[in-house]
């Protein structure tokens, strides 16, 4: 039998942490161990890895290309035909198989491959005195590509209309009729191979989408990697297990290869993805926390906040203040338990799904935007080390401290945030729920404060702060720890439970 | 995935992108500013100058869904559908209808049978008239959802 | 560019063929502007438009056309309840429009293929969702909404 303190041991060098947990009013649940039984499974968990590669799209053009090599020796058609054949299948390789064992001939007159017999083969030649019937230009001389269907362009035409169809998933075809291009035609319109290639690159999109299980693009925007894994057994365990399938493609994005969105540790998939739709359905509604601005509580004096620190000081009357409960800050500092989270305390037993949705949401919001503002932070980190440099002459290296208390400083953020959405779907009057609270507080206080050192801009306090940064951090990481195993026990032993809102 | 892609960039911070949100902030709140001013002097000077009237004078469109009760009820057909209102004819009344077309043969097109009870309930949602005039009997059979297509519901 | 200017000067003389003849009006709003062009037309005999005259507004965008892309076409707004069209744009779900449109197709052709989606709906991609239940549901229903809608526009625009 395991108490609940094992969620704490990573923190043993933390006196303030152990003398809060005697302070609780739930001590008695901490030693009790009746409802805090750790499962073996939950235990046994942590050494579940999903496999997969990262893929650019040039490797992924290889691996198709492989795929395709497999799937021409069975059917004994060209290259150039079965990559047309795919595209028309939108690259699913069986039923294009099925299919065509069934009924070749008309596979091909589908795919526009059923060549006019005794014609004259495509050919792309010089015509002098031309008019060209598709943009009516005349030339003294140009190159004419002409199709066996006795179809013709100018080469420029065609140069054109090739480039317009590059994103259709379909291959091309002749301008009048349904003949298909082929990729070596297309590389002897362009005169070289990067251009077939390109074509079907960005065919990939549909590739991606009937192979959805196994291939994901990175959700960030313009990274445009790939990730392969076909790891499924695991995935399916790790899911069960209420684990997160987390990726990272070769530009260091880590990413939930099941949802396709950000990690959302501690939340699982299922709460993550019902979250991600609900939020969606529901930020038109409640936007009104998105703004970046608000009246200081005490002069109304305007306000933006430019760090994701939630200690707020007005520039004004130089009250300080909580952002998110517009509380004096002076009765936060001890054990930081803002006003907002307090009300939720006291009326948690009859308090409806809908209201802890809002409630959940709002916290939620409140660190998105913590952490867009923290991202905004990071992004003068690397001038900020800079200055240490210059002025200071401290090295790159040992500047790097500032680097790695923004990275563990956005990770405890986002488990903050995501475990808000766990938060909702708790049983409100089970003791683990008001643990996870605790939890939640905690990790928020060591965030807050760790954000704060990281707004300091005068590089002589930074660097002295030095060992202080190391503390902070370490205590985010311990409390990130204990959050997560407090929502992983919860969504175990099905006290988070997914209900519709 | 592309698609999914786009939709969850509002989570996936980007770096980039912050440092023009500032300019762009500036740059919206100024233009802002001046559509809210423009806009609040406009509505004044609209306030000012509108007839009281005015409302009385624009008939509301009006949508009615012919029942036997709803027939009896309204005398003058001639008067309600000269504005610009539209009758939808369940069919269990077709008759009445039919009648009605006839006799009002200058503004028949206002009057539309339907053979299918489930397409008066379409054409309501495709027509999205001001008011619904629906009798009594004939509101337990209408799709909840066709609130959100008219302006408000009469019970006669 | 030349293709427009070469299909505009041709235009006049097949608008007065016979095969043409339902075509009332096709031309630039402005002579020295190509890229903006009004049309009117009867509606197509033995449909629920026939006797009603139709307005198309179509744009061209001059550099793409016609090789990487044909015209935009969008009826007159608020005239034509089909459950191809959006009422209220006049937009029109027309895969010659969009995803099948080739170079080899003129202005003409365009304006003939809308004409013979409005006597053929393709209800497989519908724009108009209750209108094409209509029209799936009761047909004689439609043909009324419709009628109902060219009346209550003609009557506007007198």
């Amino acid at each position: 039998m395991t108490s609940l303190d094992d969620y704490n041991f990573e923190l043993s060098e933390d006196d303030e942490y152990y003398q809060f947990v005697e302070d609780s009013d739930y001590e008695s649940d901490y030693s009790s161990g009746k409802v805090l039984k750790v499962d073996e499974s939950f235990q046994g968990s942590d050494d579940l890895r999903l496999r997969y590669k990262s893929l650019s799209t040039n490797e992924l053009y290889d691996d198709v290309m492989e795929r395709v090599e497999f799937v021409r020796t069975i059917t004994q058609l060209s290259t150039d035909s079965m990559i047309i054949l795919l595209r028309l299948y939108g690259w699913n390789e069986e039923k294009l198989l099925e299919d065509y064992t069934e009924n070749p001939s008309e596979i091909l007159e589908k795919g526009g491959l059923i060549v006019p017999e005794h014609c004259k083969k495509r050919d792309l030649t010089d015509k002098p005195h031309y008019t060209c019937l598709i943009c009516c230009d005349s030339y003294s001389k140009v190159p004419v590509f002409r199709m066996e269907c006795g179809h013709e362009a100018c080469i420029n035409c065609y140069r054109t209309y090739l480039t317009s169809t590059l994103k259709k998933p379909k291959a091309p075809t002749c301008m009048s009729c349904h003949l298909s291009i082929t990729s070596s035609d297309i590389d002897r319109i362009f005169g070289n191979k990067e251009f077939s290639k390109k074509h079907i690159c960005l065919s990939f999109e549909t590739f991606i989408n009937k192979h959805s299980k196994n291939y994901k693009w990175c959700p960030y925007t313009g990274c445009g990697n790939i990730i392969y894994s076909n790891n499924e057994s695991t995935l399916n365990e790790m899911l069960k297990r209420h684990k997160i399938p987390e990726v990272e493609c070769s530009n260091k994005h880590a990413f939930c290869f099941y949802c396709s969105t950000e990690v959302h540790t501690p939340s699982d998939c299922k709460i993550a993805q019902y979250w991600i739709q609900k939020v969606r359905d529901e930020s038109t509604n409640l936007n009104w926390i998105l703004n970046n601005t608000k009246p200081c509580p005490f002069c109304g004096t305007s306000i933006e906040k430019n760090g994701g620190c939630n200690h707020m000081t007005c520039q004004s009357c130089h009250s300080e203040f909580c952002w998110i409960c517009d509380g004096k800050w002076a009765i936060h500092t001890d054990n930081y338990v803002c006003k907002f989270q307090n009300e939720k305390k006291d009326n948690t037993i009859n308090k409806s799904i809908t209201k802890r949705f809002t409630d959940g949401y709002k916290m939620f919001i409140v660190h998105e935007n913590s952490s867009d503002l923290d991202l905004k932070l990071a992004g003068t980190i690397e001038s900020k080390i800079f200055t240490l440099q210059k002025e200071l002459g401290i090295s790159w290296i040992e500047g790097q401290f500032l680097s790695e208390s923004i990275k563990i400083l956005l990770h405890g953020r986002s488990v903050l945030k995501w475990s808000y959405a766990i938060g909702v779907f708790c049983d409100p009057s089970h003791n683990l729920t008001h643990i996870l609270e605790q939890n939640q507080t905690m990790l928020s206080n060591a965030v807050e404060s760790l954000s704060l050192k990281i707004q300091i801009k005068d590089p002589k306090v930074l660097i002295k702060s030095k060992a202080e940064f190391h503390d902070a951090s370490s205590l985010v990481n311990g409390r990130v720890v204990a959050l997560e195993k407090c929502c992983q026990e919860l969504l175990i032993k099905g006290i988070c439970k997914l209900e519709a809102i | 995935m592309r698609g999914d892609k786009e939709t969850t960039n509002w989570l996936n911070k980007s770096l980039m992108k912050q440092a023009r949100q500032k300019k762009l902030s500036i740059i919206a709140v100024g233009v802002l500013s001046t559509v809210a001013v423009t806009v609040g002097y406009l509505l004044y000077l609209y306030r000012g100058q509108r007839n009281p009237n005015i409302r009385d004078v624009k008939p509301k469109s009006k949508c009615y869904v012919l029942t036997q009760d709803l027939f009896d009820k309204i005398e003058n057909w001639q008067e309600e559908l000269s504005k610009d209102s539209v009758m939808l004819v369940l069919p269990e009344v077709a008759h009445l209808g039919n009648h009605l077309k006839l006799q009002l043969s200058s503004i028949e097109h206002k009057i539309v049978i339907f053979n299918n009870s489930s397409a008066v309930w379409s054409a309501v949602r495709h027509l999205k008239k001001y008011e619904l005039v629906i009798s009594r009997d004939k509101t337990s059979d209408m799709p909840v959802d066709l609130r959100r297509y008219v302006g408000q519901i009469s019970h006669i | 560019m030349s293709r427009i200017v070469k299909e505009y000067m041709g235009l006049q003389k097949r608008l007065q063929t016979p095969e043409f003849s339902w075509i009332s009006f096709l031309a630039p709003v402005d002579d020295d502007d190509l890229s903006e062009w009004v049309c009117r037309f009867q509606g197509p005999s033995e449909s629920p438009f026939e006797g009603f005259e139709l307005g198309l507004n179509i744009t061209i965008d001059l550099e793409k056309y016609p090789i990487s892309g044909g015209p935009r076409v969008l009826f007159e707004p608020r005239t034509v309840a089909h459950p191809n069209v959006k009422w209220d744009t006049g937009e029109i779900c027309l895969d010659l429009l969009k995803d099948a449109w080739t170079p080899i197709y003129t202005l003409l052709d365009v304006v003939g293929a809308i004409r013979d989606l409005l006597a053929d709906p393709g209800l497989d991609s519908p724009l108009d969702l209750d209108i094409a239940q209509i029209y799936d549901a009761d047909y004689e229903a439609y043909v009324q909404i419709v009628r109902y809608r060219l009346e209550e526009a003609r009557l506007a625009r007198v």
